[in-house]
């Protein structure tokens, strides 16, 4: 079969068809699998440059918003928020584009609330109104148009499942404020060392130093429990040194323990360390220690010493200590552990029920078996150990997914949250309410209802004075945004219809083209026939040189393409007049003024005459009597 | 609210009507490119010689004088309308 020019290119055409529809149809299956995913990328490293511009802008403006110390606390840098936030202009819904937004990536920390850079480099705000036309976070302009964010007016805006990312991130992160070491036997490979050598987590104590660092005076230690999603913590265990001198056998050194309460801080439990003969041990003579924390009904404390470097590496000779407290009742401490660690596990619905302490020694002789999620590890520091910003008060489970937060304030408490309905209080507030926004009034006993009949009409007449306010800014003060996305709209309409409207503006501009042009960059870009004054300049910026000033002259010529020969005609040359052009300029911008003020001065006094006459052409009563007396007499024929 | 939908009628108006219209591409002109330069240097020309930029007071004093003017004389048409304020 042979095949003509003509059935060739339909053939050709087939294939291209096809061959595009198959690219646009994988094209677009890859954005839908890429919007399922969770993020464009994994980390703000591999992230492409303009989604970290974005992130990095965002973050610099919210942070220069006022009264935005929470938002600062929660976010120090700009890559710790979240790279989900980043979604790409391509997955995003079509009104997106129909907004006028082209810029790559978008940041959503709430649904339907979209930041951008524009094509001027201004952080911009999209949101995306509902069925009705409603906005509902009010963060873009009127009518969901973007607008340019603006530090002064606007606030960081969270949707509450994000916030509630944001209770758990910080809660990880910054649950403790000053620990100087943090050991988890998840991820700390000095732990999978240690337990591979048989021994503890940590260094304790070598060579008279408490866990490596040298001059440690003290060593805290705050075992936690994280259940997957929050740390909790129960004891915190305070190890220092005594150094008691006497006259026959030189120092002792031994080492205290002191247990209290990261939660309370009242319960405190101070004992010596002592071997199981309940001996006190002098760590003078054995300078070496590892520590094992665990929860039997005899002892939680517990420790193996060594007097020597070769016997603690070959866990030989070792020496079985464990803290002594002044009460002997360990196992009052003991239950404490288990009072909070139960509490603890209550409250973060872990389902499969464990003491704190049993799984923390069960998790330390055998991490293989852990639940996923599980962790037990060690925060570590010379000096107490604090609970950081103290947001572990909120729980991020009960965070209604369907609020707003506005992230405003010193602390997270005071962030206000928004649901649905409108309805607005703090974060404190909706705590306290059991995280409802309905406040349940109880009236118990003989209440009396004591109603101020002043602040009662006072209440009434500013709830009229606002409602009328609002009434007026509502219907009658139009917002900046609309008038603002008008003139964008006409402009572009003008710009579609007369595509040369800037060539008019260049024309204009060219008659503003001064007779004196500094060239600021050293280098000559309009060069005239004729040479200029040297002058002498320095900066604020400490620079300084000579700068030509230029002295160009009227020239008109016309550049031509003549036969594929780009040739210039020059009609008028006043090159002869160049240096004088700077007075010849003055002097016409002289004869200019003295003509128009002499014609000015011959124009005044028809001007003022007129207003004159305006002032005094009222009718007097009289001037009105004669104006009719002289109307009759001239009907009755009379001579006026 | 109203103020905005007035606004938005006077901006549909003029949208409208710029719609209405057709394009005028710079096309229409064979070499506007080299026309557009020669009209530059041309006005760059008259520029070295005329002070325009010192003489744009003089245009807003002829501007606001006319102006005045204006509303003068719609002042007076006005009050020529009320009885015993004169018929000028």
């Amino acid at each position: 079969m042979k095949i003509n020019a003509i059935q060739l290119n339909k053939i050709i055409s087939v294939v291209c068809a096809v061959v595009i529809a198959l690219t646009t149809f994988i094209y677009s299956g890859v954005s839908a699998f890429a919007t399922l995913g969770t993020a464009l990328w994994s980390t703000w490293d591999a992230a492409d440059e303009a989604a970290q511009q974005l992130a990095q802008l965002y973050h610099k403006t919210a942070a220069a918003m006022d009264n935005t110390k929470a938002f600062k606390q929660a976010y120090p840098n700009w890559y710790d928020l979240p790279i989900e936030w980043i979604c790409s202009h391509v997955d995003v819904a079509s009104d997106i584009a129909e907004a006028g937004i082209t810029a790559t990536y978008l940041l959503t920390p709430a649904g339907d609330l979209y930041y951008y850079i524009d094509d001027l480099g201004n952080l911009c705000v999209y949101e995306r109104v509902g069925a009705g036309g409603e906005a509902r976070y009010g963060a873009s302009g009127g009518g969901g148009r973007p607008k340019t964010v603006d530090t002064s007016n606007d606030t960081p805006i969270f949707s509450g499942d994000n916030y509630a990312d944001i209770i758990r991130r910080l809660n990880d992160q910054y649950g403790i404020k000053n620990a100087k070491e943090y050991i988890s036997i998840r991820t700390d490979k000095r732990w999978d060392y240690s337990k591979s050598q048989g021994r503890g987590p940590i260094s304790f104590f070598e060579e008279g130093e408490y866990c490596g660092q040298t001059n440690w005076l003290d060593c805290y230690i705050l075992p936690f429990y994280f259940d997957g999603s929050q740390y909790w913590f129960g004891l915190m265990e305070r190890y220092y040194s005594q150094t008691v001198e006497t006259d026959d056998s030189g120092n002792h050194i031994y080492m205290d323990v002191n247990v209290f309460s990261v939660i309370d801080d009242t319960i405190s439990y101070t004992a010596r360390i002592v071997d199981t003969d309940k001996n006190v041990v002098d760590f003078a003579n054995y300078r070496y220690m590892e520590l094992f924390c665990s929860a039997t009904s005899s002892t939680f404390l517990f420790g193996r010493m060594y007097d020597t470097y070769s016997n603690y590496i070959g866990k030989s000779s070792g020496k079985y200590t464990y803290a002594h407290f002044s009460s002997y009742d360990t196992s009052k401490l003991n239950s404490l552990y288990r009072v909070y660690s139960e509490s603890c596990l209550r409250n973060s619905g872990f389902d499969e029920y464990k003491d704190f302490a049993t799984v923390y020694a069960y998790a330390y002789s055998n991490n293989s078996n852990y639940v996923d999620g599980l962790d037990v590890g060690y925060f570590i520091s010379d000096e107490p150990i604090e609970m950081g910003l103290n947001w572990t008060g909120i729980d991020p489970e009960k965070i209604n997914p369907d609020t707003f937060i506005t992230m405003e304030g010193d602390t997270i408490y005071d962030n206000s949250i928004t649901n649905y309905e409108g309805d607005t209080t703090t974060i404190n507030e909706y705590i306290n309410n059991n995280y409802n926004f309905d406040i349940d009034i109880n009236i118990e006993g003989d209440t009396i209802i004591d109603i101020d009949f002043g602040d009662f009409l006072l209440e009434i007449t500013s709830s009229i004075e606002t409602a009328i306010s609002n009434t007026i800014n509502f219907f009658f003060v139009p917002e900046q945004d609309v008038i603002d996305s008008g003139m964008d709209k006409i402009k572009l309409e003008i710009e579609n219809k007369l595509p040369w409207i800037y060539d008019i503006a260049d024309l204009l501009d060219a008659l503003f083209y001064d007779v004196v042009q500094q060239d600021k960059d050293h280098t000559i870009t309009f060069v005239p026939d004729v040479g200029g004054d040297d002058f002498s300049f320095s900066g604020d910026d400490g620079a300084s040189g000579n700068v030509t000033y230029i002295y160009p002259y009227p020239k008109w010529t016309i550049n031509l393409d003549w036969y594929g020969h780009d040739m210039t005609i020059t009609v008028l040359d006043f090159e002869m007049f160049a240096d004088y052009l700077p007075t010849i300029k003055s002097l016409i911008l002289v004869f200019i003024y003295i003509v128009y003020i002499r014609n000015l001065i011959q124009y005044l006094p028809t001007l003022i005459g007129n207003v004159m006459q305006m002032s005094s052409s009222a009718v007097s009563a009289d001037a009105i009597y004669d104006h009719y007396r002289d109307q009759a007499e001239l009907q009755r024929g009379g001579r006026v | 609210m109203i103020v905005e939908t007035i606004f938005n009628w006077f901006v549909n108006g003029v949208i409208t009507f710029f719609a209405l219209l057709p394009t005028v591409d710079g096309d229409v002109f064979n070499s506007w490119t080299e026309i557009k330069e020669i009209l530059m240097n041309i006005l760059q020309g008259v520029s070295l010689i005329l002070p325009i930029e010192e003489l744009l007071p003089l245009v807003a004093f002829q501007g606001a004088l006319w102006t005045f003017r204006l509303v003068f004389a719609i002042i007076l048409r006005i009050k020529s309308f009320i009885p015993l304020l004169g018929g000028t």
